[in-house]
């Protein structure tokens, strides 16, 4: 047996029947991460694996010993660097947090640690989570566990790649436009994109508010309603957060597939740049549909052709203005000229951030300002509030929305990287779903002749998460 | 939006730099400004969809039962701030101390 392929769900068993503790479930996970180090090409998907995380296990088994019987006792995590964990760094993968200690946990990793988890590590991510490959965190990039040439995918790429590789069995990231969903098609795993409101933001480093949500990788579907049957619910340092009661997907049964309706967008799954063995993958994941008993049909929603525009124009607006705290005064590094306030502004923030997040930021405030742009921000949010109630529509008529989750499979490290309009429509197909504030997960439906995972989006309306995860369960049986 | 009433030229790119409190010195500032160029160009895109919708029907809409009641309630004593707070002196909350000096 190794510990290491086992699921969440099934890690969880063996601790319960004492065939495993959690101390050999860590150090288990250690090995793998510290054998992976000294391999030519490593996955570095970690960029710090905790020196005290069999600290925290041994508390468990003694726990459990004791009696202690919480829904995720002595299981462990691994968490991307923009989630707090009071006590740990978080760096968002960036010069400008170097140093930076987290003074209070995050909502749902201080609800996972309730829960009884075990934090691992936290993990590599693009730069303030602006990108789709990695290449732009200040750690340099993590490399894709099926292909090492590859990136992982991004701007979770670090989670995507531990829950992959095998060096953690479930792992949190964040998505402002695909960044969970993305880098689970590309590295074989389940990526989940919850609605927003559904899981808190409390001590999430901000990127685009209107926008931003926690996501979970697993290899298992069960492994997601696990977690997320702990993290869910009300927060009240959150206003955004919703009033919900998740502790059923615990236990997840398969979804009854037979007089389901599922809608394809006519402009994704037709779209000329979608990659041809991307295409047959996704007709057969729409043929096991019509095989089980749904009735899967073609919509047209002309206004997806716009999303990736909008959602670029709304997230860098609202990074420009998240990122004006980063200043030097009350955060990480700080760079005084001695010449006054706006010096030291400008010195800390031209050295401690990358050329991604510059550019962004120069971009959100262009957009920003009507002396530049005019109507630019007013017309993004009326593209929004048109994707908004199309999709609603959709959803009026329909149970679920079925694409796939990127046009093409993960592309070579380095290919990208000089040219960010080419790695910002690798986010074509996924923006929507944030735009629109819907779940969205991403499940793996196929490889490719040379082996390269794809994944095919299932998209439900608002607070759908049961019942996407159920499909998902049902697809992941039959298989 | 309208590139050829508000061009990112040169004065127009310093400009964005200091609103960005950042360093023309600390980037490639030509190859900066041709990237900013060629997606602002990509946002055009949007002038085929947008106008029909309300910009503000795009925030999440709230209903009056879900907003708190509007009853005016007692608020904090300034001595009951003092003892839960500890960055409280002299009357006044105390702010972060920056550059070595001031309260």
């Amino acid at each position: 047996m190794n510990i290491c392929d086992l699921s969440l769900v099934e890690l969880k068993t063996k601790l319960e029947s004492g065939e495993l503790t959690s101390l050999a479930i860590v150090q288990a996970y250690r090995a793998a991460w510290e054998a992976d180090n000294l391999t030519e090409k490593p996955l570095k998907g970690y960029i710090e694996f905790y020196p005290d995380a069999e600290d925290a296990a041994r508390e468990a088994d003694a726990a459990r010993a004791g009696g202690d019987r919480r829904p995720l006792l002595g299981l462990p995590f691994a968490v991307k660097d923009n989630i707090s964990i009071k006590g740990k760094s978080c760096t968002c993968g960036s010069n400008i947090l170097s140093g930076y200690i987290a003074p209070y946990s995050a909502t749902v990793t201080g609800r996972l640690m309730a829960a009884g988890a075990v934090p691992l590590g936290r993990t590599n991510m693009d730069e303030f989570a602006m990108g789709s490959s990695t290449e732009y965190s200040s750690y340099g990039p993590s490399r894709n566990p099926v292909d090492r040439n590859l990136t992982p995918g991004g701007s979770s790429g670090g989670s995507a790649a531990v829950v992959a590789g095998g060096q953690a069995p479930f792992a949190l990231g964040t998505e402002t436009g695909g960044s969970v969903r993305l880098p689970a098609s590309y590295c074989g795993i389940y990526g989940l994109k919850p609605t927003y409101g559904t899981l808190s933001r409390s001590g999430v480093v901000a990127f685009g508010s209107s926008l931003d949500q926690v996501g979970l990788f697993s290899r298992k579907v069960d492994d997601i309603g696990l977690a997320l049957s702990v993290m869910a619910g009300k927060d009240a340092h959150d206003d955004t957060s919703a009033d919900l009661d998740l502790s059923s997907l615990a236990h997840l049964e398969p979804a009854q597939i037979k007089g389901m309706k599922i809608a394809l967008p006519k402009q994704f799954v037709e779209a000329k740049g979608l990659d041809p063995e991307i295409a047959a993958i996704f007709e057969k994941a729409c043929a096991w549909f019509r095989e089980n008993g749904a009735s899967v049909e073609t919509v047209s929603i002309p206004v997806l052709e716009a999303s990736i525009g909008c959602y670029y124009v709304i997230a860098l607006s609202e990074a420009a203005s998240n990122l004006s705290r980063f200043d030097g005064i009350r955060y990480g590094l700080r760079k005084d000229p001695g010449q006054g306030y706006d010096e030291l502004y400008v010195a800390t923030r031209s050295d401690g951030f990358g050329p991604e997040v510059k550019r962004r930021i120069v971009i959100g405030n262009y957009v920003l300002s009507t002396h530049f742009s005019g109507e630019c921000y007013k017309k993004g949010m009326s593209v929004r509030a048109r994707i908004q109630k199309d999709i609603a529509e959709v959803f009026g008529s329909y149970d679920l929305l079925l694409c796939p989750t990127s046009p093409t499979v993960a592309f070579p490290l380095g290919s990208k990287v000089d040219d960010p309009l080419a790695m910002y429509l690798s986010d074509l197909y996924t923006t929507f779903v944030n735009l629109a504030r819907i779940p969205s997960l991403s499940v793996p439906m196929g490889e490719t002749k040379a082996g390269l995972p794809v994944g095919v989006q299932i998209c439900g309306a608002q607070f759908a998460e049961e019942k996407i995860l159920k499909v998902a369960k049902a697809w992941e049986v039959s298989r | 939006m309208d590139k050829n009433q508000n061009p990112i030229d040169a004065t127009t790119f310093d400009n964005l730099l200091y609103l960005s409190r950042l360093s023309p010195e600390s980037t490639n500032v030509d190859i900066l400004a041709g990237q900013v160029r060629q997606i602002v160009d990509y946002f055009e895109i949007l002038s085929r969809f947008a106008g029909d919708e309300n910009p503000y029907d795009a925030y999440p809409s709230t209903t009056v039962e879900q907003l708190r009641s509007g009853d005016v309630v007692k608020s904090l004593e300034p001595s009951d701030l003092k003892k839960i707070t500890g960055e409280y002196m002299d009357g006044y909350f105390r702010v972060p101390k920056v550059l070595g000096g001031g309260a």
